[in-house]
């Protein structure tokens, strides 16, 4: 399998729904860790990180990926906007990271709720260098909620 | 640069610099001193400094990734509808 879209994880999207994941998309503790093209995303049916079985490894890298800060939801003109700072893994040799997840960081592995996916559509590597991953302007996602 | 170019790039700058490492020792053997002795030093300072960079280089490497925007769509049915 491989990573074919970048999308957001529903099981998760249900919880933030129905109320019982008590977590924020605005806290600065929720982390982004990188995936191989080996992953096989299940935007359905994945629910929390145990369901990653592609994270990267490599010098510089620490599994479980690093925090995601400067998060910020924003309204405007019927759009929902979610984004936050760029990430970055310095000084690292990473090989073929192809999609970032980001995941809400609730403990471990089997209760951390997944957010999105965000594929790169070309992998990147890094050679004791910088890996980044910068989103787009547009933010990590949207939600237009008046089309 | 394919890896091929890399490889045969990186094979090229050994050889110049064994070359000029052999040329300055043969020199000195022969007693050379003089402009013929400060050109092979000048070349053998050159060719260290080519090795150094191109390692240098080699050794590390950035790269960003950026993803586009993941969109949602909230659909509302007209009530009634189908």
């Amino acid at each position: 399998m491989a990573i074919t879209a970048s999308g957001l994880y529903g099981l998760t999207l249900e919880k933030f729904l129905i109320g019982t994941l008590a977590e924020s998309w605005e806290a600065e503790d929720n982390k982004v860790l990188l995936v191989t093209d080996t992953e096989a995303p299940d935007f359905t049916l994945h629910d929390f990180r145990n369901d990653i079985l592609a994270e990267v490894a490599g010098t510089g890298y620490t599994a479980g990926g690093v925090a995601l800060t400067a998060t910020e939801i924003t309204l405007a003109a019927g759009l929902l906007t979610f984004d936050a700072a760029d990430v970055s893994w310095a000084s690292s040799t990473i090989t073929g990271a192809m999609a970032a997840v980001h995941y809400f960081n609730v403990g471990t592995a089997a209760t951390d709720a997944l957010g999105l996916l965000s594929d790169f559509v070309t992998a990147v590597s890094t050679t004791n260098g910088t890996l980044t991953v910068q989103w787009a302007a547009g933010g990590l996602w949207t939600c237009d909620f008046t089309p | 640069m394919g890896r091929a170019d890399d490889i045969r790039a990186a094979a090229d700058r050994e050889i110049a610099l064994v070359r000029a490492e052999d040329k300055l020792i043969v020199a000195k053997a022969n007693g050379l001193s003089g402009d013929k002795m400060r050109a092979i030093k000048d070349d053998l300072r050159a060719a260290r400094q080519r090795h150094r960079e191109a390692r240098e280089a080699e050794a590390t490497g950035d790269d960003t990734a950026r993803p586009a925007t993941v969109r949602a769509t909230a659909g509302v049915k007209t009530p009634g509808g189908n």
